[in-house]
């Protein structure tokens, strides 16, 4: 429990003059529900009495008809609040979830997955908010009505009732939560039994092509059923006990109110009491039920909820290696790039990808990259991008290393065209604009024409403004690619990578892109990453990459003049046209 | 309601328990019934009784001695008593106190009645001992009330006991058996039903949507009939202690009844935009993280936070507007019309004590009838909390009925002999979805140990011939062609016979829970040695040596801890086992080392022997030594041949081949 408070302490104390209120909201609602019972025992005293006048029937009606209307309005105002502050809470919560998702690096998104990561702020943060919500009812209230009610049982009706009726309560309930709480132990153990049964029929729905391929249908129905039926008897087993639970203490309960009902008629007798009395006490020892019931079981809810919080807490608490330090320095533009020995290997790898990488990147050059398919062109590229922080050697930016800058400086010098098109599920423009949410719609006309986009918007449905389908479902390959580039473009960037961009389109269009690039590009910096060699022909300079190491480089003409994969391949490409 | 006679077709099978569980119901709320007639008993005819006057009388007919005088409530006579209790003390009149409104001042009471009399008396306060001996008479009876309360408690609990435990228990039976009956349905269901649907949410349904129809159950147990009985024994003891107050009561139902229609009008409202905007929120949060680089890459962090954050507020208001609607017109009102039902009984009857002459209010039954009217209320409340509950059990139950009454497949099994592995596709024409197909005449003739090799593009149709000949699919009445095994169609056999023959390697080979003997044997009856000699010999004792319990090794779910080529490898010795007549191979995609690559080969040559065997093809390398290479395009078969025909064509294959191919090789 004081777990919850530590991690959701910080909300309570910025909105403590609300929680105070609250407070004070639960402790008179707690009061004024006793109140009813009260005044119907004090009605029924005057009835017997024979005290019965018009005055004394109009004063009682109306006080039983303002006190729980009393408490349906303070009713609603605590649990307005109650909600609203919940509600807050988990919106802050949401808030600060996604926020933090943005500073994860790739290293986190390879750890987790995506449901995982989702449910996390969905189902755990549901439960979170409503442990918060009800811990505060739940403590509060409770134990505020079992307070006032054993107190007006004691001091106004009669203590030696109190007593001998109420006292049998927590000794039995203490009694048989310690019986309880021994036999819960059982419920992890049916956790992993009901996980099992989860596993097994995932497993079968997942397995079914074998399954039916190797006709092993019955033999696989059979694990089924029994994975199934091992879940539903641990599951009768946990039903039968809980269900015994409820009625020892209903007869708990049970001795209470026949104890205080026979003593009760014996004090009347003696003149102790009124009967009026012993109606306010039996209605009150009725009204101690439910929150004796409910401070019980609200401990297990609260621990429920401490698993959902740890598991929102993880992701919370993940310090990306990719971030800012205080002295990070802001960049806007460079003149020059230094890759010195660079190796880097994926976190989950063995292998490094690229090894012992240096070249330099003057500012205004455009640079070619070509080599075979898992070469690592791209990795090598990316680390522009700071995903990940090199493994070895360094990246200099005009002679100091790219860690020492602001991330969020790096990734504005870079307009990036990735291989694999992510494109959101908006519009067409809006999707171009998010290299740039702020450029003009010249910049944006700019930007098609020169991905050469603009022959794909008349066989869009409503031009720019088609919606496109998650993963960009209505759009072709192509489409995609010159929507990317666009994308790239409209940020009118410092460096503009394309990683093998160009794959999804003719070789007409990527003569046109890139004869459109030579001219719009002139004098910023270029890095294309291609198959076709003609993407890179005019670079000035080309990079070969071969199992992860620059095995040539030089421009187009000085590599023909070699012997070596770029010549083999061009050869090779030339001769297939 | 078709729902609803769907899950009774589950109740139905447990009538004996339901027949507990009703009883019971029947019982418990018989003995509500009883509790506070039994308490109005004890209030009024015991302990206010002794107001009702004493006459005196001779000794053999004493029921209370006082003073030396003896008196009974029996036997009237002329010499009466009377005593009231004023404010919980007891005193005593040497007369018949006249009814009326009481007020005491010393030793003198006065009466004033409703027409207006007034009447003074001389009171005498009692002695503790004095009264004590009044109720003598009244001791025995009450003892027996209060044992008659007790043991009427007692039975409440056992029957409550046994109510929910009967209820609990089929509950439990009908999760068990509709979880049965949806796997079943599940094994027999269209292999489409799973490439639509991913296998967790398959799963999900199967396990927990069940819940729904659980919940549906309970809430009409309770809703239906346990409110029901509520109400209907409510009335009962309503009518039977003051009817016109029960008849007067009547005019709330219609008022209800329009409430709730308004009440659920509103909340299915907000419920539909609040389940709409969780659906977008994940929608939003999923697309992000899918996107995340990118995002990241153009910090484009701001916007993506601003769009989700009106998603998230809005999503706030509505659930702050739903448990608006909970406070003003849900349970928080009818809690507080529960309560004022104590003013209107208060109301009711201290007015009927005023003006009714002859009519007197005891304490028992405004006890008795505030009990009554609390039951009475207490079903509303519970209709109002399970309503939303009840729509939400309904579409799941119809979710999980979905599954259970779903398309089934031919079940049938017959043996068959082995085929002989001669395999014809002609002019086969296949859609999934018509007007679309993704295999155009494609004409094959593969013969009897022959290995083939199928190579294309994604999407050219290589996985939609292999899913054919499976039987995966079955060719549907707008498609063309037939597929011949031994020169017999395909869609003679029973699948699940014809399958007994057919085997297939997927591209990340499903792994069951258990040891790698239990995945390779899966299913045949065969010894553990049997199984390491075949692992070896097709290659697979670097994996077996490594493994530090052999093939007792324990691997989870999907193989988690091995790699793409050893569930391969392990794949492949599963299909030796079980030894079909025609083998396809999809080969992983997956980058797979050099070494492993070698491994594969390897058990390829073992187990190609005395079987058909056709190869998807990713890395052609695999290929080359093929009986036969289709090459697959857009569904239409453009070359076949032999590996080194087909690199003299110059065509498609060759230009795959190159650009696959090393440098070094090429060199």
């Amino acid at each position: 429990m004081s777990n919850i408070f530590k991690k959701i302490g910080w909300f309570v104390k910025a909105h403590w003059k609300l929680h105070l209120l609250m407070f004070l909201l639960l402790i008179s609602i707690s009061s004024i529900s006793l109140a009813p019972a009260y005044v119907l025992g004090l009605s029924i005293d005057t009835i017997v009495s024979g005290a019965l006048n018009k005055d004394a029937l109009v004063r009682l009606v109306l006080l039983l008809i303002l006190l729980p209307t009393v408490r349906y309005g303070l009713s609603f105002i605590y649990n307005h609040l109650s909600q609203k502050t919940a509600q807050t809470l988990s919106f802050e919560m949401r808030k600060r979830y996604l926020s933090h998702l943005f500073d994860m690096d790739s290293e986190f998104y390879e750890t987790y997955e995506k449901g995982d990561l989702i449910s996390r702020v969905t189902a755990d943060l549901d439960a979170i908010t409503q442990a918060a919500s009800s811990m505060l009812e739940g403590i509060i209230f409770n134990v505020g009505v079992i307070l006032f009610a054993i107190s007006i049982m004691a001091f106004s009706i009669s203590w030696e009732l109190t007593l001998i009726s109420v006292s049998i309560m927590p000794v039995g309930l203490t009694l048989l939560n310690i019986i309880r709480n021994k036999k819960r132990k059982y419920i992890k153990r049916h956790r992993e039994i009901y996980a099992d049964m989860t596993e097994k029929v995932l497993e079968s729905v997942e397995g079914q092509k074998a399954i039916r391929a190797y006709v092993q249908e019955d033999r696989d129905l059979n694990k089924q059923y029994e994975a199934i039926d091992k879940d539903i008897e641990s599951w009768r087993y946990i039903v039968k006990y809980e269900n015994w639970f409820n009625p020892l203490f209903e007869v708990i309960y049970g001795l209470a109110y026949i104890l205080a009902f026979s003593f009760g008629i014996f004090f009347i007798i003696d003149q102790k009491m009124t009967l009026g009395e012993l109606i306010i006490f039996i209605s009150y020892i009725g009204m101690l039920y439910g929150p004796i019931i409910s401070i019980s079981t609200i401990f297990t809810q609260i621990n429920n909820a401490t698993i959902s919080v740890d598991r929102f807490d993880e992701i919370m608490k993940k310090i990306p290696i990719v971030r800012d330090d205080q002295n990070s320095k802001p960049i806007l533009s460079f003149r020059h790039i230094e890759f010195k020995d660079v190796t880097f290997k994926y976190p989950f790898d063995k292998q490094p990808v690229i090894k012992n990488i240096s070249f330099d990147i003057n500012y205004g050059q455009t640079i070619g990259i070509v080599g075979p398919t898992g070469a690592g062109k791209s990795t090598l590229i990316r680390q522009l991008l700071r995903e990940f922080n090199v493994s070895q050697g360094s990246i200099l930016i005009d002679g100091q290393p790219i860690e020492s800058f602001k991330i969020e400086d790096v990734r504005r010098l870079v307009g990036y065209v990735p291989q694999t098109h992510v494109l959101f599920k908006r519009s067409v423009e809006e999707n171009i604009m998010i290299g740039n949410p702020r450029a003009s719609i010249d910049a944006l006309d700019k930007a098609v024409k020169i991905a050469d986009f603009e022959k794909d918007l008349h066989f869009l449905s409503h031009d720019l403004n088609t919606m496109v389908g998650e993963s960009g479902q209505t759009l072709s390959g192509g489409q995609k690619q010159r929507l990317s580039i666009a994308r790239a473009l409209i940020k009118d960037p410092e460096i503009l990578i394309l990683d093998d961009s160009l794959s999804a389109v003719d070789a007409k269009t990527e003569d046109t892109i890139i004869g459109h690039l030579k001219n719009f590009r002139q004098g910023r910096t270029n890095i294309i990453v291609a198959h076709r060699f003609s993407a890179v022909r005019d670079a000035d300079i080309i990079l070969v990459l071969e199992n992860g190491k620059i095995v040539q480089r030089g421009t187009h003409d000085a590599l023909l003049r070699q012997e070596g994969w770029y010549k083999a391949q061009y050869i090779e490409q030339m001769s297939m046209r | 309601m078709k729902t609803m006679k769907k899950v009774w077709r589950y109740v139905a099978r447990y009538k004996k328990l339901l027949t507990i569980t009703l009883v019971s119901m029947l019982i418990v709320q018989f003995l509500g019934l009883l509790a506070p007639l039994i308490v109005k008993t004890i209030l009024d005819d015991y302990l206010v009784g002794i107001q009702r006057p004493w006459y005196e009388v001779s000794e053999s007919e004493k029921e209370v001695t006082y003073q030396g005088r003896y008196f009974s409530q029996e036997q009237a006579s002329d010499d009466v008593i009377s005593i009231i209790i004023y404010r919980g003390a007891y005193y005593v009149i040497e007369d018949l106190v006249m009814s009326g409104h009481k007020s005491l001042e010393g030793e003198t009471l006065t009466v004033i009645a409703q027409d207006g009399t007034i009447k003074m008396y001389q009171v005498t306060k009692m002695t503790s001992s004095e009264v004590r001996s009044f109720y003598e008479p009244f001791i025995n009876p009450l003892v027996l009330l209060i044992g008659l309360l007790a043991l009427r408690f007692f039975l409440q609990i056992l029957f409550t006991y046994i109510q929910r435990i009967s209820t609990a228990m089929i509950n439990v039976n009908i999760v068990r058996d509709a979880r049965r009956d949806a796997v079943t349905a599940l094994q027999k269901m269209p292999m489409t039903y799973f490439e639509t649907e991913p296998a967790g949410k398959i799963a999900n349904r199967i396990i927990s949507d069940v819940g729904g129809m659980m919940n549906l159950f309970s809430t009409i147990m309770n809703l239906l009939i346990n409110a029901s009985l509520a109400v209907i024994f409510a009335y009962i003891g309503m009518f039977y202690l003051d009817p016109t107050l029960a008849l007067m009561t009547f005019i709330v139902f219609p008022v209800v009844y329009v409430w709730l229609r308004f009440f659920i009008k509103k909340l299915n409202k907000i419920a539909v935009k609040v389940n709409e905007l969780t659906s977008l929120i994940t929608a939003q949060l999923n697309e992000i993280i899918n996107g995340i680089s990118i995002l990241q890459i153009f910090n484009y962090k701001k916007q993506t936070e601003d769009k989700f954050e009106n998603i998230s507020k809005e999503f706030m208001g509505e659930r702050i507007k739903e448990n608006i609607l909970h406070l003003s017109i849900g349970w928080n009102l009818i809690r507080l019309i529960g309560a004022l039902v104590t003013s209107i009984i208060i109301l009711y009857f201290g007015q009927k004590n005023l003006t009714v002459s002859g009519f007197i209010v005891s304490a028992g039954i405004i006890y008795a009838y505030n009990d009554y009217l609390t039951r009475l209320i207490e079903p509303v409340g519970t209709l109002f909390r399970e309503i939303g509950n009840l729509e939400h059990a309904l579409v799941r139950t119809e979710r999980i009925f979905k599954i259970i009454d779903g398309e089934k497949e031919d079940g049938s099994f017959d043996l068959i002999p082995r085929f002989k592995g001669h395999i014809t596709f002609e002019n086969i024409w296949f859609s999934y979805h018509e007007n679309n197909p993704v295999l155009k005449g494609i004409d094959l003739d593969i013969k009897p140990g022959e290995m083939v090799g199928l190579v294309g593009h994604t999407g050219s149709g290589k996985s939609s011939m292999m899913n054919l000949l499976l039987r995966f699919y079955d060719l549907k009445e707008s498609d063309m062609g037939t597929i011949y095994v031994d020169g017999i169609n395909i869609n003679t056999f029973p699948k699940r016979s014809y399958r007994n023959h057919v085997g297939i390697i997927l591209q990340d080979p499903a792994m069951f829970k258990g040891t790698i003997a239990d995945n390779i044997r899966f299913g045949k009856d065969i010894k553990d040695e049997k199984i390491e000699s075949i692992l070896r010999e097709i290659g697979g004792s670097r994996l077996l040596d490594k493994l530090e319990h052999g093939i007792h090794t324990m691997i989870t779910r999907g193989g988690g801890n091995l790699s793409v080529g050893e569930k391969q490898i392990l794949s492949f010795a599963r299909a030796v086992v079980h030894n079909p007549a025609i083998l396809v191979m999809d080969e992983a995609t997956a980058n797979i080392d050099t070494e492993t690559e070698s491994m594969l080969q390897r058990a390829l040559e073992t187990v190609k022997k005395d079987r058909t065997m056709i190869i998807i093809a990713h890395r052609l390398s695999t290929i080359k030594h093929a009986d036969k290479i289709v090459v697959l395009e857009n569904g239409i078969k453009v070359e076949e041949g032999k590996h080194k025909d087909l690199l003299s064509k110059n065509g498609v294959y060759a230009n795959i081949y190159r650009s696959q191919i090393k440098i070094d090789e090429v060199n």
